[in-house]
């Protein structure tokens, strides 16, 4: 075996590994502190990426990129804080079922829509000529491009973290995973808190979105596809687990890359073996809040 | 607790009798979309098996009903099977595999069983739709062999009524049965069935073996009367789909993922016919019935028709007493 060529495979995972830690890690807040359950965030990835395609193609990859990773996200979040108080609000009360038919709805719709505004062609966009390239480090050849989803995941991470451990919106966000009864019952407004936390996991999704691009085929399939593999992230990685999500990412995306070099094809079911092989020994994946899952 | 006695037969046999009129209603083209509500009505109340009565989000019924149709697909076309031996040996392969899958997800509860048994239809959808030697891959198989006496669009809709009435008859009966009752036991609460003395888990086992068997029966019957198979069948696009119709008819209800399945198959096929964005509607009425009707439009039928008798019966109280009836009726809608 060519330790190179693995070595190659283990930081393309990382790289996307980063992407899913990215897509999940809003997911599991949303649904661990807040009971929302989303299928529809894999949508704002989608229509993300597709944003942004279309932005480096109007602008040139450079400029169109740099544009894109300021404004797609904020958009993301504001349609996303908007679908919260419109649709999600209305359902809350009826719970899970409510979600999901709503947020079902949502993924026919907001496909639909992306059909109509981007057309069904499946888009690729060549990475700004400063991150095409390579580098060399410790001897390995690294894109420049998967060095750079790494740094500005890293970043993400250290906002998130921040944000929980430093503002008030995280103790808040932290309070509603440990016990969000008492949450509401020493007076916070828990309906805005879900809103901001809505808006927060659309602009991470959005930022993994747009740094997608590069990787290739912006197509109609991601939504459901980035979906899927955004609940088992959360699954492995316990759920309103942030740092289990980052965990379980990792290790979605190396089990992956890594399979690439034994199987052919059928990738996706390497995340659902490991999906499996975790939950026979912890059901309630590697972290989580006991009893609530 | 479900009964089996008129009144609960009663919704099922309207609908039969809707159905059975069909072929003299609407125009003979349009027959084959009404066929395959009725696949899909069937596929969606074995699912509600384990979604209503024992409280079990599964999302990989696709799997199974995938299942049904390839293997009546296959042996058709390759094996030069017969109807019933096609059928009955994707039931016999039914058995274990709905075992493996309990086996597996029923580790887990609530939702994350629900994305185990989504992740086990993904694994069964990408050893599909890759498998170009056996299972024609991402092509499907078309042209699977039916009998004379079922080569005509008539006789396959009723084919598939008769296998809707038949199992629901018997689900009805399941559930009427003290299995039944076991079942939504183990729905309202596991830990108090297990203090009794009984095994939760054995009757969720139970539950996921008969919903899996039965799903595959309405997967051959896909097969039957759609005359062609592609992977889409099993992929998570038929399991959400189901799940949606047990939850936009009303999984409380038995006869409510017909109902689902009825609102979200008929007005899919009506606006994908006249343009491109069916989606968009579907996915717009998918919202407004969970906006509107949170329980379930099945459930808001009956309760208008609930209304609609008790006032009919306030009418008659007030001739009598000229009391404050309706008012009380009102006040109860």
């Amino acid at each position: 075996m060519n330790v190179h060529l693995l070595m190659a495979q283990v930081l393309a995972g990382i790289a996307n590994g980063a992407l899913y830690f990215l897509v999940a890690s809003g997911l599991t807040l949303l649904w661990g502190a807040l009971g929302v359950v989303n299928l529809a965030h894999g949508s704002f990835f989608m229509l993300s990426a597709f944003s942004a395609a279309a932005l480096m193609e109007a602008w040139g990859s450079g400029a169109g990129l740099a544009l894109a990773i300021i404004t797609v996200p904020i958009g993301a979040a504001l349609v996303a804080m908007a679908l919260e108080r419109t649709l999600f609000r209305r359902v809350q009360a009826t719970g899970m079922w409510g979600q999901l038919l709503v947020s079902f709805g949502l993924v026919l719709v907001l496909n639909n829509v992306a059909r109509l505004a981007f057309g069904t062609v499946s888009r690729s966009v060549s990475p700004p000529a400063l991150f095409a390239g390579f580098v060399e480090l410790f001897g390995l050849r690294i894109a420049t491009y998967q060095l750079v989803v790494i740094t500005l995941t890293v970043g993400v991470a250290l906002y998130l973290w921040y944000l929980l451990v430093r503002s008030r919106t995280g103790r808040l966000i932290r309070a509603a995973v440990d016990d969000p009864q008492m949450l509401g019952a020493v007076g916070v407004d828990v309906r805005k808190l879900r809103t901001a936390v809505m808006g927060i996991a659309a602009l991470l999704a959005g930022v993994a979105g747009v740094i997608s691009v590069p990787r290739g085929a912006v197509n109609l399939g991601l939504d459901v596809q980035i979906v899927v593999i955004a609940f088992a992230v959360i699954v492995i990685g316990g759920l309103g687990a942030v740092w289990g999500s980052l965990a379980a990412a990792l290790v979605i995306g190396i089990a992956e890359a890594v399979s690439t070099m034994f199987i052919d094809q059928g990738s996706e079911v390497v995340i659902f073996a490991v999906m499996v092989l975790v939950l026979l020994f912890r059901p309630t994946g590697l972290r989580t809040i006991a009893g609530r899952a | 607790m479900q009964r089996f006695d008129r009144a609960s037969i009663a919704p099922l046999a309207l609908l039969a009798i809707l159905l059975a009129l069909a072929p003299m209603v609407v125009p003979p083209s349009s027959l084959p979309g009404i066929t395959r509500v009725l696949v899909f009505a069937g596929a969606a109340t074995s699912l509600n098996l384990l979604v209503g009565a024992t409280g079990m989000l599964s999302m990989g019924q696709g799997l199974f009903v995938g299942l049904g149709a390839y293997i009546v697909a296959l042996g058709t076309i390759r094996f030069h099977m017969s109807l019933w031996t096609s059928a009955g040996l994707a039931v016999v392969v039914a058995i274990p595999l709905s075992a493996l899958v309990a086996l597996v997800s029923l580790r887990a509860r609530h939702m994350f069983f629900g994305l185990i048994t989504l992740a086990i239809g993904q694994v069964g959808f990408v050893f599909v739709s890759r498998n170009y030697s056996l299972t024609g891959g991402d092509d499907g198989l078309t042209g699977v062999v039916v009998p004379e006496w079922l080569d005509n669009d008539v006789s396959r809709h009723f084919l598939a009524l008769a296998v809707f009435v038949l199992v629901g008859l018997l689900l009805l009966r399941v559930l009427a049965s003290p299995f039944g009752a076991m079942l939504s036991a183990v729905r309202d609460n596991p830990n108090r069935v297990a203090s009794l003395g009984a095994n939760p888990k054995v009757f969720e086992f139970a539950a996921m073996l008969l919903a899996g068997c039965l799903g595959t029966v309405f997967g051959a019957l896909w097969a039957y009367t759609q005359g062609s198979v592609e992977p889409s069948v099993v992929s998570w696009v038929t399991s959400a789909m189901l799940l949606m119709m047990v939850a936009l008819g009303g999984r409380s209800l038995f006869i409510g993922p017909a109902i689902g399945a009825i609102v979200l198959e008929l007005s899919r096929t009506y606006v994908q016919a006249r343009s491109s964005n069916g989606d968009l509607v579907v996915g717009s009425i998918v919202i407004a019935c969970a906006i509107f009707f949170p329980e379930g439009v099945g459930v808001a039928l009956r309760d208008a028709v609930q209304r609609a008798k008790g006032r009919r019966g306030a009418r008659a109280d007030q001739r009598r007493t000229e009391g404050g009836a309706i008012q009380a009726t009102e006040n109860v809608a």
